[in-house]
């Protein structure tokens, strides 16, 4: 029964927490900029709309195109198996947290070569963008892990985020969480590393990449894309927010993960789209607030 | 033993016989085809033995020759450097038979079989030698049949070159390593390997010239930044398979020469460990991203290699440290890593070397930028690139992963004691590595074999024959087998790291079983993504039975008339990061803007050249010039004078003795 419990949280945050992330952080955008904006849940109408349309394939694309959304997905939905989602995760064991990472890392590839599979400048651009940045943002991110790992005694990514330690490891806390941050923007393209919302696509990453996608195989990006933002918007509301016993393991995880996606909203709507080549400095201030937090863990 | 010799002799006698029957193809390839199949048949039955753990003896005749004596034996770590030698050589092997066919005679057959086969048969011999003697025998031999191989086309001036530089780089590994054979015998009054770890100990200055003797006489071979120069220029010279068999296999034989040596003389100190995984983690970092920037893509692998050999170093490092701490787990994870990243390695180097041999001769040029739309004429060979592009990324469904794995587990354990900071910025610095290699490799597949093609010769491409296409498959195979099912290739590291760490069989398999289970969660969770990948392409095809599906030209927002040479190319792929690391590559760059009213000529061209070769190294050798050009005035290049030097020598010796 609680197998059966954990498993259907599981499915409803995997399907309906990214497009109700989305949903809320274009809501507190629109909010700001003082519009009404479209419904929390239209990303999951969008979805569902491309679900049931047909597609257009270049005649320059060979299977790595078609192959790339779906292992794309598959991979996401496989790292989600390590991230306590339902108070706890499907699986965890000493080293998943390395797993997640190069899963996301597959995702990255399989999504950048089916991007140069269209032979297009434009998503060419996009997979070169998309390949540099994060590769600056793998160094933080791992020396995040650094950090949590040793002050937790564990490499698993239940074990590292959770909120412990008192005061005196929240120096190290709230750096990890800042680099942490950094790297949820720039790898899942917001603001101020790439704009979901511009309409120049040369000012474009990851939406830029899947120009010629259409149909299903853009249902399954656009998915894919969301769940790799609430999977990191996860860990980071498990390393801050203790459980709230009145809403259970899943309400605080949900209400962490709306509130989230606002501060999300209000840091794109409080801030510009940096330069290009500003952004690599971003990500390496983010390295350096990773080491600064994992030198006070090591105090 | 006899299985060993008669795996060495089977290599031997096909060489020979091919070399013999070089009037008739068909004969010297049945020849090589032949030898290989014993080999494999022979030293693989030797190899499972031991590693299953069986004793097998020691083989020991006396050799007329003062120090020396032909002595052979096998344990773990010689059995899973043979398996490697065994499993690489005869896939390479065979494919160069499809290769030399589909050159057309530009490459001369009957050498190439002949190097190719020695080189094999060196290998086999070297990883069983246990003595210094035949050691450096098998050694040399290596060496010169891998000089052979590069040189195969010496018509052309930079392979010319390249073989000079190899020749020159070797003989200097090799003088290193004499002088520490001669040092090490010395001190054990005899070159048996068993006499060696039986001396008496050294004395730290001694210790310190055997670390640095070694790590500059293996590391020659093996290819640590800086001593990697001649490998670059080397691997593109040799033909495809060869450049298999020397960056899958000869160049981990210095890291083979470096975990024997550590298994006879013992721990090196915490500083040497410190140094050694320092050196290993710049050699990845430096070696990836100048594989990054590359054009040529047979280039790209060979600095590719020098990334991984330096993930090796790495893990060998990080085994050392375990050791000189007393701490044996340790000292065996770091091991096992470095060894199963060495046969992981093997597998997928060798794996892209030979499908860049046949995009290579399908295309008839190694540059990337004319290349392209090749998947679409080349079906299995870029679908066979795609698994090795993968693996050697570290991506999780196959077998790259497990040894990065093993070697970041061992970094961010939860109980590091002292070290953690660094232990922690080495983790960081491996994912950057892993990070970068996903850059180079989807550039590598992806402007290589997507796309449209950017030449007419790309066009016109055609798959290669069977016999090429055979052996890439089976290495495909093993990668993704080794993935999904780590735990044999576990067995086989783990087995071999506990004769680098002098650990008796129950203490590892301790070991072993504890991260066999866990590398089994992950093969299984392998499988799952890809049983899940499955899953979601049968209900996208599901969804979109009842929808209309139609084709169409790429958009290309709005323009209409875009051109394959629109697309981006192997230089602006990496740009990004090749710009925030300009002044570590410094790319030289030619830029002839269009000029006046009417410009007729524009031109743009961009080059990375290696900077231990021509930036440092020149530096070192214009000083060594300067003193060398002092004896050079006894050089006259007349025959006469070098005859009056020869008397002259002759008579000052006789008076001296008399």
């Amino acid at each position: 029964m609680e197998t059966l419990k954990l498993v259907a949280s599981y499915l409803l945050i995997l399907v309906f927490a990214p497009p109700v992330m989305l949903g809320l952080i274009t809501k507190t955008k629109a909010a700001v900029a003082g519009r009404k904006g479209p419904p929390v849940l239209q990303p999951l109408y969008d979805t569902l709309k491309l679900l049931g349309k047909g597609a257009v394939y270049s005649t320059t694309t060979t299977w790595m195109f078609r192959l790339g959304p779906v292992a794309a997905l598959a991979a996401v939905l496989a790292a989600s198996s390590f991230v306590p989602l339902a108070g706890e995760p499907l699986i965890s064991f000493n080293g998943d947290a390395i797993l997640f990472a190069y899963l996301l890392a597959l995702g990255r590839f399989v999504t950048a070569t089916a991007a140069l599979d269209t032979g297009s400048s434009f998503e060419g651009m996009g997979a070169s963008r998309e390949a540099a940045f994060s590769s600056l943002a793998e160094p933080a991110l791992i020396l995040a892990f650094a950090s949590l790992a040793y002050r937790s005694g564990a490499l698993s990514l239940a074990r590292m985020f959770s909120p412990h330690g008192g005061p005196q490891a929240a120096a190290s806390t709230v750096l990890a969480l800042g680099s942490l941050f950094v790297v949820l923007l720039a790898e899942n393209s917001r603001i101020p590393v790439d704009d979901p919302n511009t309409h120049l696509e040369l000012t474009m990453i990851h939406e830029v990449m899947v120009l010629d996608h259409g149909g299903p195989d853009l249902a399954f990006i656009l998915h894919g894309a969301g769940l790799r933002l609430a999977l990191m918007a996860s860990l980071l509301v498990r390393l801050v927010l203790p459980d709230w016993p009145a809403a259970g393991p899943v309400g605080s995880l949900v209400l962490g993960l709306a509130a989230t996606a606002v501060v999300i909203g209000l840091v794109e709507s409080s801030m510009a789209r940096l330069r290009l080549i500003r952004v690599p400095q971003l990500l390496v201030a983010a390295i350096c607030a990773a080491t600064f937090g994992l030198i006070l863990t090591l105090r | 033993m006899i299985l060993l010799l008669g795996a060495v002799l089977a290599l031997g006698g096909a060489a020979l016989l091919s070399s013999l029957a070089s009037r008739h193809d068909r004969w010297a390839r049945s020849a090589v085809i032949a030898g290989l199949a014993a080999a494999a048949i022979a030293g693989g039955t030797l190899a499972w033995r031991t590693i299953a753990g069986q004793r097998v003896s020691d083989l020991l005749w006396s050799w007329p020759v003062p120090g020396a004596a032909f002595h052979v034996g096998m344990d773990s770590l010689s059995a899973c450097f043979l398996l490697l030698v065994l499993v690489v050589g005869c896939c390479a092997g065979l494919y160069g038979e499809g290769y030399l066919a589909g050159s057309h005679g530009h490459i001369p057959a009957t050498p190439v079989r002949f190097f190719f086969l020695v080189l094999l048969g060196a290998m086999a011999l070297l990883v069983a030698a246990r003595n210094a003697f035949l050691f450096m025998i098998a050694w040399e031999t290596m060496a010169l049949a891998a000089f052979g191989l590069v040189s195969c086309e010496h018509g052309k001036p930079e392979v010319r070159k390249a073989g000079l530089l190899y020749l020159i780089c070797t003989h200097v590994g090799s003088l290193f390593l004499l002088a520490l054979f001669a040092l090490l015998g010395r001190n054990a009054g005899s070159l048996e390997f068993s006499a060696f770890a039986a001396a008496p100990a050294l004395s730290a200055a001694e210790r310190v010239a055997v670390f640095l003797l070694a790590l500059v006489g293996f590391g020659m071979k093996a290819g640590f930044m800086p001593l990697h120069i001649w490998l670059q220029e080397a691997h593109p010279a040799a033909p495809s398979h060869a450049s298999a068999a020397m960056s899958g296999v000869m160049i981990e034989m210095g890291l083979y020469g470096l975990l024997r040596l550590l298994s006879l003389l013992g721990p090196v100190s915490i500083e040497a460990a410190f140094f050694l995984v320092a050196l290993g983690l710049i050699t990845a970092v430096f070696g990836i991203t100048f594989a990054m920037a590359q054009r040529d893509f047979k280039r790209l692998l060979a600095y590719s290699s020098i990334e991984n050999i330096g993930i090796i170093l790495t893990g060998a490092g990080l085994g050392c440290y375990g050791l000189a701490k007393h701490h044996p787990s340790l000292a065996l994870l770091g091991f096992a890593g470095a060894i199963l990243h060495t046969l992981n390695h093997g597998l997928f180097k060798s794996l892209l070397f030979l499908s860049a041999g046949a995009v290579y001769q399908a295309v008839g040029t190694r540059d990337i930028e004319a290349c392209g739309g090749l998947q679409k004429r080349l079906p299995w060979t870029c679908g066979l690139t795609a698994v090795g592009a993968a693996a050697i990324c570290g991506l999780p469904p196959l077998n790259g992963f497990t040894g990065e794995w093993l070697i970041y587990n061992w970094l961010l354990r939860p109980d590091p004691g002292h070290g953690m900071l660094f232990s922690a910025l080495a983790a960081a610095a491996l994912a950057l590595v892993g990070a970068f290699a996903v850059a180079a490799f989807s550039k590598y597949y992806g402007l290589t074999c997507l796309g449209q093609p950017r030449s007419e010769a790309a066009r016109d491409a055609r798959e290669p024959s069977w016999i090429m296409l055979g052996p890439m498959a089976l290495l495909a195979a093993l990668c993704v087998g080794i993935g999904l099912f780590p735990s044999p290739a576990l067995h086989v590291a783990f087995a071999a790291a506990g004769d680098v760490a002098g650990q008796a069989r129950p203490a590892v398999s301790a070991s072993l079983d504890e991260w066999s289970r866990l590398l089994g969660a992950i093969g299984l969770l392998g499988a799952g993504v890809c049983a899940l990948s499955a899953l979601l392409w049968l209900f996208r095809g599901a969804l979109l039975r009842r929808r209309k599906v139609g084709l169409g030209p790429t958009w290309s927002c709005g323009f209409t008339a875009p051109t394959a040479r629109m697309q981006y190319t192997g230089s602006s792929y990496p740009m990004p990061l090749t710009r925030v690391f300009a002044a570590a590559l410094a790319t030289r760059e030619e830029i002839r803007p269009p000029l006046g009213y009417w410009p007729v000529k524009a031109s743009f061209e961009s080059r990375t050249p290696d900077p231990a070769l021509e930036r440092w190294l020149p530096v070192l050798t214009a000083k060594f010039e300067e003193w060398l050009s002092a004896p050079r005035r006894l050089q006259y290049g007349r025959l006469q004078l070098y005859l009056l030097y020869v008397s002259a020598f002759l008579v000052i010796t006789l008076l001296w003795k008399l």
